[in-house]
Formats: structure tokens, C-alpha cells, sequence
């Protein structure tokens, strides 16, 4: 399969009902994923818990939030809706947890919100949005 | 695997956050490669890797990255955390660095070079070295000759001039140019404890009882030079040279036990008058200038006692604060200011005051206030700063580099002996006067 490009996935993300904030961007850098993921962000790794986080922290030299991704993610238009929206619900959320607390959370908060292994997260609310947004593209 | 070109190039184009880009070298590094990774990087991620470095828990740590399940999270918290300790043991050893100098050279004076990236060392036996921040010779091993074989104890810089001190004499070197191709030296006979080059381009030295002697290097065969001494002998021990906002030279001096002098100096180097503070029993044996680029007319003096008097304003301050700390042993005889910290070398330790300077400019009550230190007992010389991130420290047959931006970031490397000084009140008995300076040229 082709890879579609970044902005053609834009595209479809979008014509599916994926909402994207600007201070999002998406990128293919498959340095940047873990493995049995299909896209990151804010990989930044170890840290004390009370370790202090600032949403400029989040941000690369732009003020946007970069999303890395696997090319696999950009041979299927089911992928790209559900990794887009996935990732760009959670960045929704987490940005508005950040405004919430004078734009700064402490380690522990920030991986409470996006940790795959914790249950009604951020994390966890994107994978039913983005299952919801999958099924109904099959549906139309 | 990726690689630090790859890493560098996501940053730039913004596929990566700062921190992102951090942690994925940091996942590169091992103890074989660590130290050519952090030369291979800009210099302000290699400072940021090393701060990184020492914000890493060594365990019970969160694992921030989205979509990372606990199990590889766990793995790359070990991976990353053995690269913090392969960093942090790297920027220790860097802390404090041995500088070899050529065979035969005694080291008696070392400082900042003629080029931001050079340092100069002055010999007991009169001889003058330079060598990059590294400590590679410049020049090969050659010394140049200076015509004296006395103990060189300052040097500075002005264009092609060089200028020289020794207990003795005042020496200016120049070069050759296009205007005056035979190399020039110029030689005054007096007693000198430094020399300081002044942002409008003059030479100034203190020559003890004589006064202070002021060398205006222009082009041609003649260098005027002049000493200009008050109306009673007062000893000009060391000084520092400021500018105040009207880019007039104000010239800051330790007087022993004269106190402080302040000197402003009108347009054309006259020396009017002097401003003396004092207090009785005063031994004042330095004096630097505490953040030149924001507080320009900012400085600390140290009493022989250990003592410091912090001005704001060395003009307008006719009440400097005092600083005793308990606990700091020998004999105050140098101070620096550095990176917003001060460094005081007694005859026992040479003691780090991480941020003094800058939490007095910001305005905070130091005076009673607990501060932390670091020391190392150091059979000290000399010591000056470079660029405002190397202090060069003179042993007896060696010359140590201490990186101010590294110690900062790492305050436990180096083995310093970490402390927190309490000081006692003081309040000395503060007397001014003032006294005209009159002006013999040479």
C-alpha cells in the first residue's frame, strides 16, 4: 500500500469528523514511537513525580504539539482516523487540564491523564472517540 | 537506530519538543560514546543535557510519553537512567580540569586571552603562555619573552597591546601593524598588583603607594602613561574597572586599610577626585565588579577577615551591606563573581557562593540570612575569571580550570565540600572622605 502524505491524512481525518486544534501537528517519525504503538507525543521519560510540567514543555519551537507516527498509520484511511483522533482528543484534553492549573501539571497528574494503564483517562476516553469515529465511517 | 544528526534535524524542523529531542540522545549515550556525543551537539544542548541529566531519578519514577505502556516504559526509564549517570559522571570530571602547560613554566598569574576563546598564564620567571579553552597550546610551546624575569601577576588586553605586571614593573607590548611594523615594549619602573583593561581603552594598574597608573595605548612610538596618586599616600592594592550609563570608566579600588575607593573618570581619562569609604580596622585586599552587563555599576569588596560589602551602586552607596559568615577559614586575599556567584579564596579553601551576587542584585535580604556554599581546600595562588563561565585557578606548578556553567548545574561535582554559611551581624563604623588626585605624566 501507498502511504497517503501528512496533509492528505489531514484530509481525511478531517472530512471524518476529527477535530484538529492548530497547536497540533503530525509527523512521521518512527524514531520517536514506542514499540506495539502506532503514534506519541510528549515522550519525555523518567521523572520524579512532583516534578513540575509546563505546557511549553509540551510545545516544539513552533507552539505546536508534534504527534509522531508510524507510515503503517498512513496506509489506512480507518488508521488515520482513528490514530488522529485519538491523539487529538487526548491533546485536547490534557491542553485543557495545563489551562486549568496556570498552564503547569506535575508529572504524576500528566501520566495519571495519558497512561494507557490507567482506566477512564484522557487515554482511554480517545480510544472509544476513536472507535466511535471508525465505526461510523464504516457505517457511511 | 537513530542517530544524533537525525535528532538534531527533528528538533529543527519541530517534528520533536526540546525535552523529546533531550531524552532521545540521552538514549544514545554510553560510557564510551558520551563524551563525543556531547561535543558532536550545540553547546546549549549539550548545557541542557547535562541539566537533564540531574533531574533524572534514579528510581521511582513516572514515565511521561503517550501510548507507552508501563512494561517498555519501565525500560526506557533503565535505559535513561543509566545515560544521566554516564552524563553526570562526564560533566564531573569536566568540573574541575588540570591545565599542562609547557615544560618548565611555573605558573604565578592566569586569565582571560586576547580572543574570548583563549586563555593567557602568565610565569614566576616572566614569561607569557596562551592556550585554548582546552589547555592546547597556541603557538606551539613558545612563550613570548617579555623582558622581565620577575613574576608576572596581571595581564590585559587592548587590541594589539598587550600589558603586563609584575611587583616591579608595568610592561606594554605591542605588535607589529601597518602603521608601525617594528614590535614596540614600553617599561615603567614601579610596583604593580594587576592590570585591567577599561571599556573606553585605557590600561589601569594599581601600583601600591605610587597611585594607580594609567596607560592610554595609542598607535605610534609613544604610549603616554600617568600615575595619578591622592594628596595623602594611600596604598591602590587591586581594582576593577566599571562604566556607568554615560559609558564614563569609574575605576573601584581596595585600599587595605584605606577601605574602598571610587574614582569616575571624566572623558579623556583626568582623574578629579576620589571617593574614600572606611571603617576603622578596615583591611580591604580585593574588590570585582558583580554583573557588569545588567548592574554595571555593581561590585564586592572583601576585608581580610572574610568580610564582604555588596554595592548596588558604587557611586551612590555610602552604606554597603556587610557579609560575615561564620565557619569561613584562612585569610580572605582574592574574590570573583561569576555567573551570579561569588568565589573567595582564603589561605585555607577556596569557597563557591553559588548565587550571592545575583539574589543581592534582585534585591533579596542576604545579611542573616543562611547561604549555601560549596569549598575544596586549595593551596591557591591566584585565581581569575574568563568569559564569565571559566575561573582559573594558579597553583604552585599548575593551573586548574573550573567551569562555573557545569559546577552550576552539578553542584555536588568536583568533590566540593557542600555547606550552609550563616552570617553574623556587623555594622561597621562607615567614614567618607573625599580627596583630590593629582596627575604626574610619565
Amino acid at each position: 500500500l501507498q502511504p497517503c502524505s501528512i496533509d492528505e491524512a489531514l484530509s481525511i481525518a478531517q472530512g471524518n469528523g476529527v477535530v484538529i486544534p492548530a497547536y497540533v501537528r503530525f509527523d512521521l517519525c518512527e524514531d520517536f514511537v514506542p514499540e506495539n504503538a502506532h503514534a506519541s507525543y510528549l515522550m519525555l521519560g523518567p521523572m520524579e513525580g512532583n516534578t513540575l510540567i509546563r505546557w511549553t514543555d509540551c510545545l516544539n519551537m513552533d507552539g505546536q504539539v508534534p504527534v509522531h507516527l508510524r507510515s503503517g498509520v498512513l496506509e489506512s484511511d480507518e488508521a488515520i482516523v482513528a490514530v488522529f483522533a485519538h491523539e487529538a482528543h487526548e491533546i485536547t484534553g490534557l491542553r485543557a487540564a495545563f489551562e486549568a492549573n496556570n498552564a503547569t501539571l506535575v508529572a504524576s497528574e500528566v501520566y495519571r491523564l495519558i497512561s494507557p494503564d490507567v482506566t477512564g483517562n484522557l487515554h482511554a476516553r480517545a480510544v472509544e472517540i476513536a472507535d466511535h469515529l471508525v465505526l461510523q465511517m464504516r457505517r457511511q | 537506530m537513530t542517530s544524533v544528526e537525525t535528532i538534531l534535524r527533528h528538533l529543527q524542523d519541530g517534528c520533536v519538543t526540546r525535552r523529546e529531542a533531550l531524552a532521545a540522545l540521552a538514549s544514545l549515550l554510553t560510557p564510551q560514546n558520551v563524551g563525543a556525543v556531547m561535543m558532536a551537539v550545540p553547546p546549549d544542548v549539550a548545557s541542557d543535557l547535562e541539566r537533564w541529566a540531574v533531574t533524572i531519578p534514579a528510581q521511582g519514577s513516572v514515565v511521561i510519553g503517550a501510548n507507552l505502556s508501563s512494561e517498555l516504559g519501565q525500560r526506557i526509564a533503565e535505559r535513561l537512567q543509566v545515560a544521566a549517570a554516564t552524563v553526570r559522571a562526564w560533566t564531573a570530571e569536566r568540573v574541575i580540569v588540570p591545565l599542562s602547560l609547557a615544560p618548565g613554566f611555573v605558573p604565578s598569574w592566569a586569565g582571560p586571552g586576547p580572543e574570548l576563546d583563549t586563555f593567557c598564564f602568565g610565569s614566576e620567571d616572566g614569561r607569557v603562555l596562551f592556550t585554548s579553552l582546552e589547555g592546547e597550546l597556541l603557538g606551539g610551546a613558545e612563550s613570548i619573552a617579555t623582558g622581565t624575569d620577575q613574576p608576572i601577576n596581571g595581564v590585559a588586553f587592548l587590541g594589539n597591546r598587550m600589558a603586563l605586571t609584575t611587583h616591579r614593573e608595568v610592561i606594554i607590548l605591542k605588535q607589529a601593524d601597518q602603521e608601525d611594523i617594528r614590535p614596540r615594549r614600553a617599561v615603567f619602573p614601579t610596583e604593580a598588583h594587576g592590570i585591567v583593561a577599561t571599556r573606553t581603552g585605557y590600561f589601569i594598574a594599581p601600583a601600591g603607594a605610587a597611585g594607580i597608573l594609567l596607560v592610554e595605548p595609542k598607535s605610534g612610538p609613544q604610549i603616554p602613561i600617568t600615575i595619578s596618586r591622592p594628596t595623602e599616600t594611600l596604598t591602590f592594592y587591586k581594582l576593577t574597572a566599571l562604566s556607568n550609563s554615560s559609558g564614563r570608566d569609574i575605576v573601584v579600588s581596595a585600599m587595605r586599610s584605606s577601605g574602598i575607593a571610587e574614582i569616575t573618570l571624566s572623558p579623556g581619562a583626568q582623574v578629579g577626585s576620589l571617593s574614600l569609604l572606611t571603617f576603622p580596622g578596615a583591611d580591604i585586599v580585593d574588590v570585582c565588579a558583580l554583573d557588569p552587563d545588567s548592574h554595571p555599576v555593581a561590585a564586592v569588596a572583601v576585608d581580610k577577615n572574610c568580610t564582604l560589602l555588596l554595592f548596588r551602586d558604587v557611586i551612590r552607596d555610602r552604606r554597603p551591606i556587610p557579609l560575615r559568615f561564620d565557619g569561613i577559614e584562612g585569610t580572605a586575599y582574592r574574590l570573583l563573581s561569576c555567573r551570579g556567584s561569588l568565589i573567595l579564596l582564603t589561605t585555607a579553601r577556596i569557597y563557591f557562593l553559588p548565587g550571592l551576587g545575583t539574589r543581592f542584585l534582585e534585591g533579596d535580604v542576604v545579611n542573616g540570612q543562611p547561604a549555601p556554599a560549596g569549598s575544596l581546600i586549595l593551596n591557591a595562588i591566584d585565581a581569575n575569571v574568563v568569559a564569565d563561565r571559566w575561573i582559573l585557578v594558579v597553583m604552585r606548578r599548575r593551573v586548574l580550570r573550573i567551569d562555573m556553567a557545569l559546577l552550576a548545574n552539578q553542584p555536588e561535582a568536583g568533590g566540593l565540600q557542600k555547606d550552609n554559611l550563616l552570617s553574623s551581624p556587623v555594622a561597621p563604623d562607615w567614614q567618607e572622605r573625599e580627596m583630590q588626585m593629582s596627575e604626574v605624566s610619565v
